[in-house]
Order: structure tokens, then sequence, then C-alpha cells
């Protein structure tokens, strides 16, 4: 049934891009040009659309209709048409706040911007030297032509593909997979480039009478493991070895309430992977997100919860409650919750 | 009975008047029958109490002089209190138990509040660090970002899908 379901899913995500499937062009420029193409356009171009997205959770599909609004650099609107529970959900990244506005509950919440501009030149080398690259050809998506770029991970067995604009670099579909099957597809049913977007869409007016909530739950982004021991007051665990690939990319104290967890962040060039570390002794047993699959590594039971596009690991060892978050598959999860086992 | 000489008859019977105002008395008497009869039953009683035979008091002194010495008085004790006054001893060890189990119990709430949304915080964490990923889709790292908001605050519980 879970086949199926993926068999189905893979090839309704499919249709759209059926029409245009193997054409090539002999004027198709190298992966790198595209790449580039598509690292530079969101500095360059202003977009809004309507997206539809897709996401596989244990064992269905959660689709998610949103209006996309993209400005020049780093600002962004969105507002969520369905499912009916998110649906007029409102979320404004100006590039330096990141706002949140639940209608249905006239909330509004503050927090930080998702929009992290980095060097172009620096992004394509570091992609090129986590992933391969190819240019599988072109194909048309919404009525414009599109160049199909692929990128398979070196290590590891996660793709993505993305349908960029040959145009303006946007990309007009994404489609993730892991072991070949599509796990996250993203795509535009409708886009207009080049408007000049107003200003005003993009900054956050407060509704009168609205309950605000300011979550800047991260201290410190750039903090050395010392800095955060002393801030959470306790010793951080930290693996024997790292697992082959995997190298140690920061640490900093996520904060909310009672809770504070020291925040390590490691990375294989790919994807980003969080272990989160709290006494045991200050969470009850803590509640997740999603159905529980029991697992058993190195002696230790542990819980593997799947969000769809994020998995999160957890488990209790010597007085630490431990968490690893990421949307590598479980394996890797496994390998790198190994190495903290017995620390 | 004249109020001016009234006040002064005691003592110019006992003659400790000043001579000038014991002259005024003396001719005031001589010549108003109310006080002659006032004064002679002041002398009266005055004859009647020193005939009383006379008694020494007590020296009371000594014997507590003995006993601080010895001790032997003592205030009573502060936890003999709940027998003098149990409603104030009552209400006082309800303020200590209160002292005692608040933290204890602040805690245990602490630790219940923080297993609720513990997960939710950890994914958003993660998504926002997620945004570093220059092929991440924004959009959708901010549905769940959006998502794990509502369960931290306790505005909407957790969705867990079937």
């Amino acid at each position: 049934m879970r086949r199926l379901t993926t068999l189905l899913l893979g090839a309704a995500l499919a249709l759209p891009a059926l029409p245009a499937l193997g054409q090539t062009d002999a004027t198709v420029p190298s992966a790198a040009t595209v790449l580039r193409s598509m690292v530079e356009a969101p500095a360059l171009i202003d977009y809004e659309g309507t997206k539809i997205i897709s996401v596989r959770r244990s064992g269905g599909t959660q689709t998610v209709t949103v209006l996309e609004a993209h400005k020049r650099s780093g600002k962004m609107r969105l507002e969520f048409l369905s499912p009916e529970p998110i649906a007029g959900r409102i979320i404004i990244d100006t590039g330096a706040d990141f706002w949140h506005y639940e209608p249905s509950l006239h909330i509004v919440f503050q927090g930080p911007t998702l929009s992290h501009p980095a060097s172009p030149r620096a992004t394509s080398a570091a992609l090129a030297s986590a992933y391969h690259i190819q240019v599988l050809g072109t194909e048309e998506v919404v009525g414009r032509a599109a160049f199909v770029l692929w990128l398979g991970a070196r290590r590891g067995e996660e793709s993505r593909t993305f349908w960029v604009d040959q145009a303006t670099g946007i990309p007009l579909r994404i489609e993730e997979r892991r072991r070949g099957e599509p796990v996250y597809v993203a795509y535009f049913s409708r886009i207009s480039f080049s408007l000049n977007l107003p200003e005003a869409l993009f900054r956050f007016h407060l509704p009168a009478g609205a309950r605000s909530f300011s979550l800047f739950p991260s201290r410190e982004a750039g903090m050395s493991l010392s800095q955060v021991e002393r801030q959470v007051g306790f010793q951080v665990r930290q693996p024997a070895a790292l697992p082959a690939g995997l190298r140690f990319a920061g640490a900093s104290v996520a904060q909310y309430g009672s809770l504070t967890a020291a925040h390590l962040r490691y990375t294989d060039g790919t994807q980003p992977i969080s272990v989160f570390q709290v006494p045991a002794r200050r969470v009850a047993t803590m509640g997740q997100p999603g159905p529980i699959e029991e697992v058993l590594a190195g002696g230790v039971r542990m819980r593997v919860v799947d969000l769809g596009y994020f998995r999160l690991l957890s488990w209790e060892e010597r007085g630490l409650h431990l968490a690893i978050v990421s949307s590598h598959q479980s394996g890797t999860l496994l390998t790198l919750a190994r190495a903290f086992i017995g620390r | 009975m004249h109020p001016h000489v009234e006040g002064q008859l005691s003592a110019y019977l006992d003659r400790e008047l000043p001579p000038d105002q014991e002259a005024v008395v003396r001719r005031h008497v001589e010549g108003c029958v109310a006080c002659q009869e006032e004064l002679a039953r002041l002398a009266h009683l005055k004859r009647l109490l020193s005939a009383l035979p006379q008694r020494a008091a007590p020296d009371l002194w000594p014997p507590i002089r003995r006993a601080l010495a010895e001790g032997q008085v003592r205030r009573p004790a502060w936890w003999t209190v709940w027998r003098e006054r149990p409603a104030v001893a009552a209400a006082a060890a309800a303020a200590v138990l209160l002292l005692l189990l608040l933290p204890l119990a602040r805690g245990q709430i602490d630790r219940l509040r923080a297993a609720e949304f513990g997960a939710d915080l950890f994914v958003r964490e993660h998504a926002i660090s997620a945004a570093d990923d220059p092929l991440v889709d924004r959009a959708y790292l901010s549905l769940l970002v959006t998502d794990a908001n509502l369960v931290i605050v306790g505005a909407r519980p957790r969705e867990v899908p079937r």
C-alpha cells in the first residue's frame, strides 16, 4: 500500500513535466552555469505565484497551496490557501525579521529571518563539492522553458532536481528524493516575473488587538562549546568520532520557557543535522509530533518520528535527553546517534 | 464646703501648709461651720487610721533575685505556641509547607510543559538553521516554523497525521 501510494504520488507529481520529457537542446549550458544562475536569481528577480507543495509523511501525502511573493533581496510573503487548518496564515519575512500572523487565532509571532544570503560563488563551489551535478535536458513548466538540473549527494542517497526557468534562473519545480522515492515536490501552477512588487507587500503591520509573541529561542548562533556549556549548566556530550563526511558546523543554545537545550549543528555539505541535548530531569517524557517507531541502537532504545521533510530521533541516556533532527534518512541519523552513545 | 479650702484641709490638719496659707485656712475655718465639720471628720479619720496595728510588708525581692540567678524563671518555649495559639501555628505551618512544595510543584509543571513543546522547539530551531541550505524551499521551512510556533505557545495542540 505504501509502495502504491509512493508510485501514485510520483506519477501525479510528474504529470506537469511529462509533455517535455526527454527533450534536449544542443545549446544547453553546463551544469555549473545553470546552478550559478539558480543561486544568483533570488538577488536579481522578483516574482509572485501560486505554489503547490506536496510532502510524504507517515505513509500519506500532505499538500499545501500557498501564494508566494519574493522581492530582492531576501524578502518573502506567503499566504496559505489550503488545507483548511492553515488557510489564511500570513508570513512576511522582511529579510531582517520573520512575522507570522494566524488569523483564526488572532495571534502574531515574530522570529528570526529565514533569509541567509551568501556569496553565489562560494555557494556554487560548496554545492559542487557536495553533489554530483548534471543538466538532464530542457522541459516546459507552466508554459515556460526550463533546464532540468539534477543534484545527487556524493554521500548518501538523497537527490534534488530543479526545473530552472531559463529566462530568470528561478526554480519552477523542485523535487527531492531519498533512495529514489519522491519525498518533497513543490511547483508553481502560476508565476509572474519582472513585477515591480510594492515594498508595502513585504512590510508587516500588527493587526489591532492581536496577541503577539516574540520567539527568538536561539542565543548567539556562533557560540563555542564552552560558552554553550556555561549557558546550559551541564557538560555537553560530543560524538566519539564523527561519521565519515560529517563535520561540526556550530553550536548555540535553544531556550523557551523553562526548557534550555544545547544545540549542536553538523553538516555533510548538503543538508544540516541538529543535535539537541537537555537534562532528562528538566523534561518529562517528551511528546512527539508524529507516530513513533522504536529502534535499538548501541543497546539504547530510541524513538524515530517521521515528520515528512524532517525526521526526529530521540533517546535518553545517563541523565540526558538527546534529539537529532534532520532531513537526512534515518540511517544517517542512527549512525550519528551511535557516536554519542556512552560519551 | 468651699472648694478653695477643701483641698487644703488635710494638709492644714497635718500642719504641712506654708504659714501664709495656714493663716488663710485658719481664718476661714473659724468662720465656716461646714469646713469645721469637715475638719473634724478628717481628724476623726486620722485618729482611726493611726489606731490600726502596723505590719511589715513582706520583702518579695530576695526570692525573685534567687529565682533569676537559678534560671527558674523562663519564658514559654516557642514550640509550645501550638498549644497557646493553634490558629497562628496552623497558618505558619501551612506557609512553611507551601514554601517547601512550591519549587517542587513548579519544577514538575515546568517538566510537563517542556515535554509538551520540546520536540516542536527542536524542529523549529532546526528549520531555522536549515535555512542556511541554499537549495531548501523557504516556503516549506516557513510552514514548519509557523506550525511549531502555535504548539510552543500552547495556542494549538499538535496535529499528528494519520
